[in-house]
């Protein structure tokens, strides 16, 4: 029994080590319509597998949507569209290896997609080797800026994390709560976003009064917020994962802790979140709901809706899909195989996205190309994300 | 100090849960002599059953959030017959080939399993994490100071109530008699004319179906997902180190201890919540160093 017990704690270890397993490759070619002309080949790069696979294929519906929208209207001067998705499996290797195969073999057009930091940090140094054109949506940590510094091909779509920030402690500023909770998941992105918001809020004349950090999956948090609601704060920060929303909110029930905010800002909400009966109240930061008052995201909405029989998991859904049309748009002007003139148009692009704001690229505090710089923040409110912040986009007030 | 009932009383109701995912471990252990690292994806597999009866009933059936009894009621007899058949399957099919080959073969093939199993549930119930909005995950119920949500108070019940059931099976039933004499002495079970081969058959098949079980109840608790299983057996493995290996009855005490040392150490480590999982390694640590029979009596 004891060379059992020997061998049970070390693959045990290395089972906890290994987290989630390893998923399969997938990887899909999307087909084209049979025309005369040749397709315009484009990479993109997702985690269609692993922890964020919710949130990749997301993008690949959104990715979808607008190449069947743009192959619809024509395609690229005749040609039509196609999309070479890659999984990077939320791993930084597994991406370079898509990176490579995408430039190298597949000789793709331009290179689009893009989620977590981690895995475009990885994909730098590759890119400046490369030269091939990015229009990335993902990534939001100022190394992966920096990394790109001065690279003129590399158009961002997705705010950069100070810029997510100032979104955020923007809308806190504006409530009435002096005196703040945190809790956050321990890994890199909640404390992160935890460390920001304490050094932050003293800032503008907000106190955190108690932080706690938590393993995400827990399921049980009612020693944490217990020590949370002694602290007497009067508004909830917490940065968790997905999973934790509803242990969390309902264990705050359980234990009768009620601050009069709670404002909570996980990489994706659960799906159905709005229906759960403790959604009602919980504010957060979103790049864009499927609510938004902008001709652009009700089209894109009811597109989505029509195709997939479902409404969009998250904000990345529309941001893909602008993704690619803006791609495409200046593909019409540049031509295929032009690197200067793609810049160029891409560099004029002028479009009112499904995200709200018209997108137009501008230098950020260190790249070139910087497209969406504001998040807005909601709150639940009858089973809905009802903006909050800024007062001009606000479909709702504060509650 | 006045946090201390309500820390002993989450912590309690915990364990029941934790019990009854460790106790279908615990058995392919004691009895087969099996460490099944697949354990947790069954759990997993028993939690999508679960959730696909909430989403039939609640949906197609038309009977909204108000369904959670029926889905502990009807959910846990289909979910452990499922499981049970399933398990007969793998062990007729895949383990009992391998019973007399080493043990690190035995591992190596739970392992793979493991892997299959969570990669299969990726592929075909696709990655991303559920929600049940069922009723009794929100409703309250006042004990003293606090409120207890309807799913906390139902899961220690029912876990409890299959745990001594188990229990009882096994100390009465000729079947549970037969467990326990070939997990003593296989050789001397086969003597006396017990069918061995059977006896594991049911016995991994009875494992899975606790695992089953066990799955229904954690629809109750968290989000559904293909991920589900690693979290729950890493806790199991370490109660069942502290129960002693194999040792099916002290796996109760051991779950108890884990709940109630997890909560006092949330509430009162500074820290503490980060750190509650890094406890369940330094307990299977200090077991195996001081007292690598676990909560056995020291002759067991």
């Amino acid at each position: 029994m004891r060379r059992i017990t020997a061998l049970l704690v070390a693959a045990g270890l290395v089972a906890g080590a290994c987290g989630g397993g390893t998923g399969p490759s997938a990887q899909a070619t999307s087909a084209a319509p049979t025309t005369a002309a040749k397709p315009i080949k484009l990479g993109a790069i997702l985690p269609l597998t692993g922890p964020s696979a919710a949130t990749g294929q997301d993008m690949k519906d959104g990715y979808e949507l607008a190449r069947e929208q743009i192959n619809a209207a024509g395609g690229v001067k005749g040609a039509p569209v196609e999309v070479v998705y890659e999984d990077d499996k939320n791993d930084p290797a597994t991406a370079v290896g898509s990176f490579e195969k995408l430039v190298n073999s597949e000789k793709v057009e331009v290179l689009m997609g893009g989620l977590a930091s981690t895995i475009t940090a990885a994909l730098i140094e590759p890119a400046k080797k490369a030269q091939v054109p990015m229009a990335w949506t993902g990534a939001a940590a100022t190394t992966v800026e920096k990394g790109f510094e001065g690279q003129d091909w590399f158009f961002h779509y997705h705010p950069w994390e100070y810029q997510n920030a100032e979104s955020g402690l923007a809308f806190l500023k504006s409530t009435p709560y002096k005196k703040f909770a945190i809790a956050h998941e321990d890994g890199l992105f909640g404390k992160g976003g935890a460390d920001l918001n304490k050094a932050a809020l003293p800032q503008q004349g907000q106190e955190v009064v108690a932080t706690e950090a938590f393993k995400t999956g827990s399921t049980d948090f009612t020693a944490l917020l217990n020590r949370l609601k002694a602290s007497g704060a009067e508004a909830f920060l917490v940065v968790p994962f997905a999973g934790d929303m509803i242990p969390m909110l309902t264990q705050m029930r359980e234990i009768g802790w009620q601050p009069k905010l709670i404002y909570a800002s996980p990489p994706s909400f659960p799906p159905n979140f709005g229906q759960s009966p403790v959604a009602e109240g919980v504010a957060g930061l979103t790049l864009w709901t499927t609510d938004i008052p902008a001709e652009a995201s009700k089209k894109f909405v009811a597109d989505f809706q029509k195709k997939y029989s479902k409404p969009p998991v998250s904000y990345w859904s529309a941001l893909a899909y602008t993704n690619l049309v803006t791609v495409a748009d200046a593909l019409k002007k540049s031509g295929t195989g032009n690197k200067a003139a793609w810049i160029k148009a891409m560099e004029e692009t002028n479009y009112a996205s499904p995200i709200g704001p018209t997108l137009k690229f501008a230098p950020s505090q260190t790249i070139k190309h910087q497209g969406f710089t504001r998040l807005v923040s909601f709150q639940w409110q009858g089973g809905k994300q009802q903006i909050v912040f800024p007062a001009e986009l606000a479909t709702a007030k504060l509650k | 100090m006045e946090a201390l009932p309500q820390t002993l009383l989450f912590g309690i109701l915990r364990s029941g849960l934790y019990a009854l995912s460790a106790l279908g471990l615990a058995i392919s252990l004691g009895v087969i002599g099996v460490v099944n690292f697949a354990h947790g994806e069954f759990v997993m597999l028993g939690a999508y059953l679960g959730f696909w009866l909430y989403v039939v009933l609640s949906g197609p059936l038309g009977l909204g959030p108000e369904v959670s009894p029926l889905v502990i009621v009807l959910g846990i007899p289909l979910s452990a017959i499922v499981l049970f058949a399933l398990g007969r399957g793998i062990f007729r099919f895949t383990l009992r080939p391998l019973l007399g080959r080493r043990e690190l073969d035995q591992m190596l093939l739970t392992f793979g399993l493991a892997i299959l199993v969570q990669n299969l549930a990726v592929i075909v119930l696709s990655p991303q994490a559920l929600d049940a909005n069922l009723g009794w995950r929100f409703e309250l119920l006042p004990v003293g100071p606090v409120s207890v949500t309807y799913a906390r108070l139902a899961a220690f019940a029912v876990s409890m109530a299959l745990v001594v059931g188990v229990y009882a099976l096994l100390a009465r039933s000729q079947l549970g008699k037969q467990m326990r004499a070939v997990a003593q002495n296989r050789l001397g079970a086969q003597v006396v004319g017990i069918n061995v081969d059977r006896v594991y058959e049911i016995a991994f098949g009875l494992s899975l179906a606790l695992a089953g079980a066990a799955g229904v109840m954690y629809v109750f608790q968290t989000q559904v997902s293909p991920f589900l299983g690693l979290a729950t057996i890493l806790k199991a493995f370490s109660i069942v180190v502290l129960a002693g290996l194999g040792n099916l009855f002290g796996v109760l005490w051991a779950s108890l201890l884990l709940g109630i040392a997890e909560q006092l150490v949330s509430q009162y480590v500074p820290g503490g919540a980060a750190l509650r999982d890094g406890l369940f390694f330094l307990i299977i640590f200090a077991v195996l160093v001081v007292r690598p029979g676990g909560l056995r009596r020291a002759h067991g």
